[in-house]
């Protein structure tokens, strides 16, 4: 299995980071950085299509933010890997724009600062956002892309996707064209390429974060993040749960093989050297 | 004659203190061993449900301990035969 989360650009976040969490944007557009909620589900509010012009920064390439969305806190001990892919309806004004979905996905601590790079973007392959009608792209630009693993060590850490649009092009009047929100139509097929008529369904769909151990609401309620998955499914890796197991008990390993040498060390090395310093008439017998 | 002309028996080649200084470290280890699986248990119960002391360090105690334990165990069993 695997979690679906959604672009609930009607609803805050729980706290609003108002600054880029990555290194990755170049330019973002005015609002991209007032932090949003990045659900398990949609908050059913309209879509939006967020134009903008003039985009581009005279670089080849130039990645622009275009939205940040924030989840809810994660239980502690979760082993997020695997891969990571969505889609969203979008176009280019100008067939020399060159534009493609860019998507930075990282976790966040309790104050919204980066604890780790999940996925600090795609910059090569996929397809280019059409022009003149808006189409159905993949975020990332090539479908399922590989995620940096990381296990949570708390229970404040947060998840936060920055999406946006990165142009391969020298321009600087680039138009870029990308519908986000909570939504309430059905998902979008995943896959490039197919015709969405412009009307504004848009999420970021097949969410592949793979949860290891006791992946459970953060409170009573739901107001965490729900049951992710379990089991064997699409683009995982197999067997999240033992690796989890795996990552502790290496510290744990580790720890037992470096004592076990201490030990030694000091039963038949320190020891009897620093009994023969105080008496050396025990020494060379 | 026989008993007379054996050689007589080797003392031990480990000092007293020797002894005493690794049953020392055997008992200090012991202690620590105790004291993190106690902050374990009270970060747990009193702090936060998810504190952990961190693993490494439960390794490297319980593994000194082993090692300590063990090689202790072997020099008594060698010197139980004598």
């Amino acid at each position: 299995m695997s979690t679906r989360l959604y672009l609930n650009e009607g609803t805050s976040g729980a706290f609003n980071i108002g600054a880029a969490v990555s290194s990755l944007w170049e330019q973002n557009i005015a609002g991209a950085f007032t932090t949003k909620k990045l659900g398990t589900a949609t908050d059913s509010n309209a879509n939006t299509n967020h134009l903008t012009g003039s985009l581009g920064n005279g670089s080849n390439p130039c990645d622009i933010c275009y939205g940040q969305f924030l989840s809810d806190p994660m239980p502690s001990g979760v082993l997020i890997s695997g891969t990571i892919r969505g889609n969203i309806v979008c176009r280019e004004g100008n067939a020399a724009d060159n534009l493609y979905t860019q998507l930075g996905l990282y976790v966040v601590d309790s104050s919204g600062v980066l604890v780790h790079t999940l996925l600090g973007g795609a910059n090569s392959g996929g397809t280019e956002m059409n022009s003149p009608s808006a189409n159905n792209r993949e975020m990332p630009r090539n479908g399922a892309t590989a995620i940096t693993s990381y296990t949570t060590i708390n229970a404040t850490s947060r998840i936060v996707a920055e999406i946006g649009m990165r142009t391969e092009s020298t321009r600087t009047t680039c138009q870029g064209y990308m519908y986000f929100g909570g939504g309430s139509g059905t998902d979008l097929p995943s896959g490039d390429g197919q015709q969405h008529h412009e009307e504004p369904v848009d999420r970021v769909q097949r969410g592949h974060l793979h949860a290891a151990g006791r992946w459970r609401s953060a409170s009573p309620g739901g107001r965490g993040l729900r049951q992710l998955s379990r089991g064997p499914g699409p683009g995982r890796l197999e067997a999240p749960a033992l690796r989890a197991v795996g990552a502790s008990m290496g510290g744990l390993m580790e720890g037992l093989l470096v004592g076990l040498v201490l030990g030694f060390l000091l039963h038949e090395v320190i020891l009897p050297a620093w009994v023969a310093a105080r008496h050396p008439r025990h020494h060379g017998r | 004659m026989a008993d007379e002309e054996r050689a007589p028996r080797k003392a031990s080649r480990t000092p007293d203190e020797l002894t005493d200084l690794r049953r020392w470290a055997v008992k200090v280890f012991l202690a620590l061993s105790v004291l993190i699986v106690v902050v374990d248990l009270a970060g747990r119960l009193f702090k936060d449900p998810t504190f952990r002391v961190d693993a490494v360090v439960f390794g490297l105690v319980f593994g000194t301990l082993l090692a300590l334990l063990g090689l202790e165990g072997i020099n008594r069993a060698l010197g139980a035969g004598k």
